[in-house]
């Protein structure tokens, strides 16, 4: 029963990275629109610069995300792998605030990658066949 | 546990086999020039550049034509690569599976010999895998309503996905071809490769 369980949480693990990276419960600063929506989100979960879970606050003076100084690069930084799907949720008020021009097509394929996980997935299913046959 | 095992097995080849299924889709709209006749044509027409537009801008501007998404419009040829592509209409991602799209908005226009910007749109993995290798001076040649423009690459560049100074109008009869940036084929792809060509006078 434990092998069952270990391999239905593997098969979460392989669905669960199937793009749907970004349900991150942690903000960055990059998650905001703007300093005092940051500061905003600050204030409403009674953050202060001893208690900064999320680490909004890179220098440790009770402000979140400031953008002058670059204090805030920590938040930056681990921003940019997980937020695929909010920048989606972004598009439309872009849409609004600059009409110079158009967005740029999404151009990448996953393919291969998800081929891969499929792959994956029946390297697992072969092997935990084979493991129970040796059993 | 046999039950999941095998299911797991099944499961892994249905994924395997549809992204496999797509992939040769986009593909199969790329051809080698030598499997083509196309080339013998490139010289059928001659355009004079800079005359005063005897039409209204309406007639070039992509939201204005009368295709429907996914319909293959065009070819473009990029000689030093060796490579002809089909063209569709559109730039979503259901046009972008079959292939290289033309880009319809009210910035871009079709292929003419006046004015206007025309931006194509390839997916990294399947169509413009090899676009990381074009120079300057390289020519990009699209075929389109019986006419044959000839573009001369100017510049390329790596630009942030939110860039919205690409797609933008332009004066002067201009080609864009645009893909995802790093060319690698899996991992996610934050910035886009952009090319950008010049109508050639003849």
């Amino acid at each position: 029963m434990k092998k069952v369980l270990a391999s239905l949480f593997a098969v979460f693990m392989v669905f669960g990275s199937f793009g749907v990276v970004s349900a991150d419960e942690d903000m960055d600063c990059g998650d905001f629109a703007s300093e005092a929506e940051a500061q905003q989100y600050w204030d409403d979960n009674g953050y202060s610069a001893e208690n900064d879970p999320e680490r909004l606050d890179g220098d440790g003076d009770g402000i979140p995300c400031e953008d002058d100084d670059g204090s805030s690069s920590e938040g930056t930084e681990s921003e940019e792998g997980t937020d695929d799907s909010e920048e989606m949720a972004s598009e439309d008020e872009d849409m609004t605030e600059e009409e110079q021009g158009g967005e740029l097509p999404d151009t990448s394929a996953p393919y291969a990658t998800y081929a891969l996980f499929g792959l994956g997935l029946m390297a697992m299913g072969g092997s935990l066949f084979f493991v129970r046959k040796q059993n | 546990m046999r039950k999941l095992a095998v299911a797991m097995m099944i499961l892994g080849l249905v994924v395997v086999g549809w992204n496999g299924w797509n992939w040769y889709i986009g593909k199969a709209s790329v051809t080698t020039l030598k499997a083509n006749e196309m080339t013998a044509s490139v010289d059928v027409d001659t355009m004079s550049k800079g005359e005063k537009p005897s039409r209204s801008f309406k007639e070039i501007e992509t939201l204005e034509q009368p295709f429907s998404a996914g319909e293959q419009v065009a070819k473009l040829t990029i000689p030093s690569l060796d490579l002809q592509y089909e063209v569709f209409w559109g730039a979503d991602d259901a046009t972008l599976n079959q292939g290289v799209g033309m880009y319809v908005s009210q910035w871009t226009t079709v292929p003419n010999p006046e004015e206007g910007h025309t931006v194509l749109s390839g997916h990294r993995e399947t169509v413009f895998t090899k676009l990381g290798e074009l120079e300057t001076g390289d020519k990009l040649i699209v075929h389109y309503e019986g006419q044959v423009f000839e573009y001369e690459i100017e510049k390329t560049w790596v630009t942030d996905e939110e860039d919205r100074s690409v797609i933008v109008r332009k004066d002067q009869p201009t080609l864009t071809l645009t893909t995802c940036y790093p060319f690698e084929f899996l991992g996610s792809a934050p910035d886009r490769y952009i090319i950008q060509a010049s109508l050639k006078t003849k």
